[in-house]
């Protein structure tokens, strides 16, 4: 073996054994600390308990672990699954043994690590105390402390926050927005005048906002709702539009009724599903055209609202026989998923020709309307059976 | 004259496979750089957040099941229970002969319904659709037989939300798997348009309900060269492709898509033994070639378990057919080798793969042959010639070794007797497997890839040749 | 009259700990398992006056244990603690069969009221 190979063989062979020898002591001592670590933090969450439980704690012995890790882990675990007077008690022991101020500290650390550490254990504290700090944190560098103090901000639920947490949105990258929308949400009223001012800037993330507006439902921001769905931006009209179902009234009727008419589907689909919920006879003859649009979606999203709006389900039925074969499609298909398809097919065992024929014409419509998959009760006459299996056999179940 | 020649040829063969262990350790120090990167932001209070947020994208898991009957139920309850804010299960019976979906209409009470839908893609028709009357968001796809990709295009047509993954029903899903995969959905919501999860070998594990309580290793030397094949294979090779955005094989066994991309491009296709790679390289091929920014990425944290082959038939059949698979992707996407069009893949990603994953069966195995030939007949020296081939060896199992340092994360094995066991069969891996599996995939090149019926189109998926009940190989 | 017998089911051992607690201070006889597997057997075989579901937890979902109970004729009142927010899963906890549901985080001694309004007339 010449000079050179044996060298490389052998230092190969080095290499091997030390990568093993070392990953076989690494993984040891791993799992040795794994366990006194199981081991530790149990002890912790038996001494906390006992403090949240029976207002019980040695203030030398907190005092000696609030620098401890796992301690800290334990003592946000709890803050986190407690409310309530327990959890005031329990966040006034947090700051007396002086983890809150070292926290807040850590908040303009030079190491991002520490301030991301800081930041997400402040935003589960959520101490009012730290607001000042918290808005700081809003303009940090790292998503992520901007993120877990805008969580934070919310927690603590003081509206003086809204302002600057909407003033940070527009520095954010896409993930960042959307949980800074989240917290947002988590604010409830009290944020609704200030994002909806926002929805009226040139700001980058209107239709997070738009949409958050809507998941808050408070009627104050239909105005600017309304105002966005002039927008030229898709997204911002699919959002506001949507939002507009939760946080409209009868005002916001004719602008949805008018967004019908837009060139996006999505547009039109939330507009179709937003006004339904206003309950607005002025919608009906809208959705009802509306049954034919080129989506899907649009013509679902219309049928299922005439359902919810009084005469709506006449409009529908009378949809039965549109000359649009997807019209009538969308019409049996939402008929049959609100349960009045399964009244009439009820109905068709009532002795009372009255109640018995109108059901029977319904059920008929559906079925040859490709919409025969449900069950007949016992008890329809054989007659009618047979009428139905001819109008739709294909479609019919086996024991139908 | 000659005698250069032939030394120059086992030169050539040894220094192939020198360079072949080289570039993996290479991709391995890529790995570790984008594991690490990876690891700050997944640590802060991120996948918390996306589990409770009702900004998470909602996500259709789709099932395709055929003859299912042992398993389903079970898998179905367990997909049920992953950690995930909005989830709708799609199980797609693909035409089978035995009681599959009998046994989920008992399990879970479910109903035919009404359910009207946009077809996408062209499937085999669909008799009928069942919905849950328990509180679950869960919909049975019964169509006539047409394949796994067809059951997955049914499902995707079925699906109302706009992301979905494609599993096996006999894969097991960690219970936060789903947030890790889409959490990347939510961080490149533009750009991304596949997540590629984390599969492990459960052999030997502990399983209850339908949830992994117990990891450990397996038995058998055959199931414990996987799991160090499959660690490789997972943590060196993929993060760094992954980071290098060429990334080629999404596994069919836990792939997340965006499903206006897969409609895009046309959805899976049936006549593919790889359909998950075949959908991956279209999705580049597409994204390329268009010019449009895009993202297709591996999730390490993604884990999902499934039962590998315990016997070498089984083995050796899916090893057949994953090269044959790879033959016809590689016959399919030929245009874009060394193709400056198709940027990191063309260039790079695609050749490297084409390299070492098709033509090393053939080096190599010619090597076994070719090398200990000229040893006997005197062309080569065996002074020479035998430490280069043990230092490629091991050069492998140095690369078997780091990719279990990369494993460590994930705290499994932890045990002394289980790190011994990995150390030991990381070495032994090269010495069997290896040769056996270079024989497969040299044998599994005859064979024509355009012809369109092949008489051993196997079942993907459930079962996975595991040889598990119920299982079934079908001629397509 | 004996004491009130609870089951707590509940992984989190923080959640656990605090339930067990405060119920055994004020004098209910508690047993506590962390499994849904675990919890389902034990309802099988034991009678108790209240349960404290939880629903997420490793084995079986909380709803699923609570159907089985029911199918089996287990009648106990069940109450469902959960994490998860949204009206879907309240309603769906109730439908299925639960009499109270509570959400984390929740007040221990809103817990405890729930409790006590439930074993209204099991003493003490």
């Amino acid at each position: 073996m010449s000079g050179p190979i044996r060298i490389l063989l052998i230092s190969l062979a080095g290499i091997f054994i030390l990568a093993a020898g070392s990953l076989f002591v690494l993984k040891v001592a791993r799992r040795r600390q794994r366990g006194r670590r199981v081991r530790r933090k149990n002890r912790f969450i038996d001494m906390v308990g006992e403090l949240v439980v029976q207002g019980e704690w040695n203030a030398r012995v907190f005092r000696r672990y609030a620098t401890d890790a796992l301690f800290r882990e334990v003592l946000l675990e709890y803050l986190r699954m407690i409310a309530g007077s327990d959890r005031d008690r329990l966040m006034a022991v947090t700051r007396e043994i002086g983890m809150v101020s070292e926290y807040v500290a850590d908040l303009r650390s030079g190491d991002k690590n520490e301030r991301v550490t800081a930041a997400e254990a402040l935003s589960e504290i959520a101490d009012p105390e730290t607001l000042t700090d918290l808005v700081f944190a809003l303009s940090d560098s790292v998503p992520e402390v901007r993120v877990q103090a805008a969580a934070a901000l919310a927690r603590i639920g003081d509206s003086r926050a809204v302002k600057s947490l909407l003033a940070a949105m527009d520095q954010q990258d896409d993930m960042s927005a959307q949980r800074l929308a989240d917290a947002l949400y988590g604010f409830g009223s009290v944020a609704v005048q200030e994002a909806a001012r926002y929805l009226s800037s040139p700001g980058k993330y209107r239709p997070l906002i738009a949409r958050t507006l809507g998941l808050i439902g408070d009627i104050k921001a239909e105005e600017a709702l309304i105002q966005a769905l002039d927008s030229s931006d898709q997204s911002l009209r699919i959002r506001a539009a949507a939002a507009l179902g939760r946080a409209g009234t009868p005002r916001s009727v004719p602008y949805l009724l008018e967004m019908l008419g837009d060139d996006q589907w999505e547009v039109r689909a939330q507009a179709a599903t937003a006004v339904g919920k206003r309950l607005d006879q002025r919608a009906v003859p809208w959705l009802k055209r509306a049954l034919s649009d080129d989506s899907w979606w649009v013509r679902h999203n219309a049928a299922a609202s005439l359902v919810e709006i009084p005469s709506g389900p006449d409009a529908l039925r009378l949809a039965l026989d549109h000359p649009d074969p997807y019209a009538r499609d969308a019409a049996a298909a939402v008929l049959l998923s609100s349960g009045m398809a399964g009244e009439a097919v009820g109905d068709l065992t009532s002795d009372d020709p009255l109640v018995r024929n109108p059901a029977m014409d319904l059920v008929m419509k559906l079925v040859r309307a490709g919409k025969g998959a449900f069950f007949i009760n016992e008890g329809v006459p054989p007659e009618m059976v047979n009428q139905l299996h001819h109008a739709g056999q294909s479609h019919l179940p086996a024991n139908f | 004259m000659i005698e250069t020649i032939i030394l120059w040829i086992n030169y050539g063969m040894l220094g192939y496979v020198l360079v072949m262990e080289l570039q993996i350790l290479l991709l391995a120090t890529a790995s570790y750089i984008a594991l690490r990167q990876d690891h700050f932001t997944r640590r802060h209070g991120r996948i918390r957040d996306l589990a409770t947020s009702d900004t998470t994208p909602p996500i259709t898991i789709i099932i395709p099941a055929y003859n299912e009957q042992v398993g389903i139920v079970e898998s179905v309850r367990s997909t049920a229970m992953l950690h995930y804010p909005r989830l709708e299960i799609v199980v797609v019976n693909d035409g089978s002969s035995d009681l599959t979906v009998q046994r989920l209409v008992e399990a879970f009470d479910m109903v035919p319904i009404d359910f009207p839908f946009r077809p996408a893609i062209n499937t085999k028709p669909i008799r009928r659709i069942y919905r849950s009357r328990m509180p679950l968001p869960l919909v049975l796809v019964d169509k006539e037989n047409g394949g796994k990709s067809d059951a997955i295009n049914a499902g995707i047509n079925v699906s109302q939300f706009p992301y979905f993954m494609a599993t096996d029903a006999d894969m097991i899903i960690e219970s936060e798997a789903l947030i890790h995969a889409a959490r990347h959905f939510v961080e490149d919501r533009d750009r991304t348009v596949a997540v590629g999860g984390n599969v492990r070998p459960l052999n030997g594990s502990r399983v209850r309900s339908g949830s992994v309580s117990d990891v450990d290793l397996p038995r058998r030397p055959i199931e414990m060269i996987q799991t160090v094949e499959y660690i490789r294979s997972f943590l060196a090779a993929r993060p760094g492709w992954s980071a290098m955005g060429s990334l080629l094989i999404v596994s069919g066994a836990f792939g997340m898509f965006r499903k206006s991309a897969v409609i895009e491009v046309g959805g899976f296709r049936n006549d593919h033994l790889g359909e998950d790679m075949e959908m991956t390289m279209r999705l580049h091929r597409h994204y390329l070639k268009k010019k449009q920014p895009y993202r297709i990425v591996y999730a390490p944290d993604a884990v999902a378990w499934t039962e590998v082959p315990s016997s070498w038939e089984i083995l050796r059949k899916q090893r057949i057919r994953w090269h044959r698979g790879l033959i016809q992707v590689i016959w399919q996407y030929k245009g874009m080798i060394f193709n400056p069009r198709y940027r990191q893949i063309g260039l790079i990603g695609w050749p490297v793969f084409i390299i070492f994953e098709f033509i090393a069966p053939t080096v190599e195995l010619l090597g076994w042959v070719i090398v200990p030939g000229s040893i006997a007949t005197g062309f080569v020296q065996a002074a020479v010639a035998v430490p280069l081939a043990i230092a490629a060896l091991l050069l492998g199992a140095i690369n078997s070794v780091v990719s279990l340092f990369l494993d460590d994360r994930f705290g499994y094995y932890g045990k002394a007797d289980q790190t011994l066991r990995l150390l030991f069969y990381s070495l032994a891996e090269h010495i069997g497997l290896r040769q056996r599996s270079v024989w497969w995939r040299f044998r599994a090149m005859f064979w024509n890839p355009s012809k369109k019926v092949w008489g051993d189109m196997q079942r993907t998926g459930v079962g996975n040749l595991s040889g598990s009940p119920g299982e079934e190989i079908r001629t397509g | 009259m004996s004491r009130p017998r609870v089951l707590i089911v509940e992984d989190e051992r923080v959640v656990s700990f605090l339930l067990t607690r405060t119920l055994e201070a004020s004098g209910y006889s508690v047993t506590a398992c962390a499994d849904g597997l675990d919890a389902l057997e034990i309802g099988l075989g034991q009678d108790f006056d209240l349960v404290l579901l939880d629903q997420r937890m490793p084995g079986l979902l909380g709803l699923e244990v609570l159907q089985r109970w029911k199918a089996a004729g287990r009648e106990f009142p069940v109450i469902m603690v959960s994490g998860i927010t949204g009206e879907a899963d309240v309603i769906r906890a109730l439908e299925v069969g639960a009499v109270d549901y509570i959400r984390k985080p929740f007040s221990i001694q809103e817990v405890l009221a729930r409790v006590k309004v439930r074993l209204r007339g099991v003493a003490p």
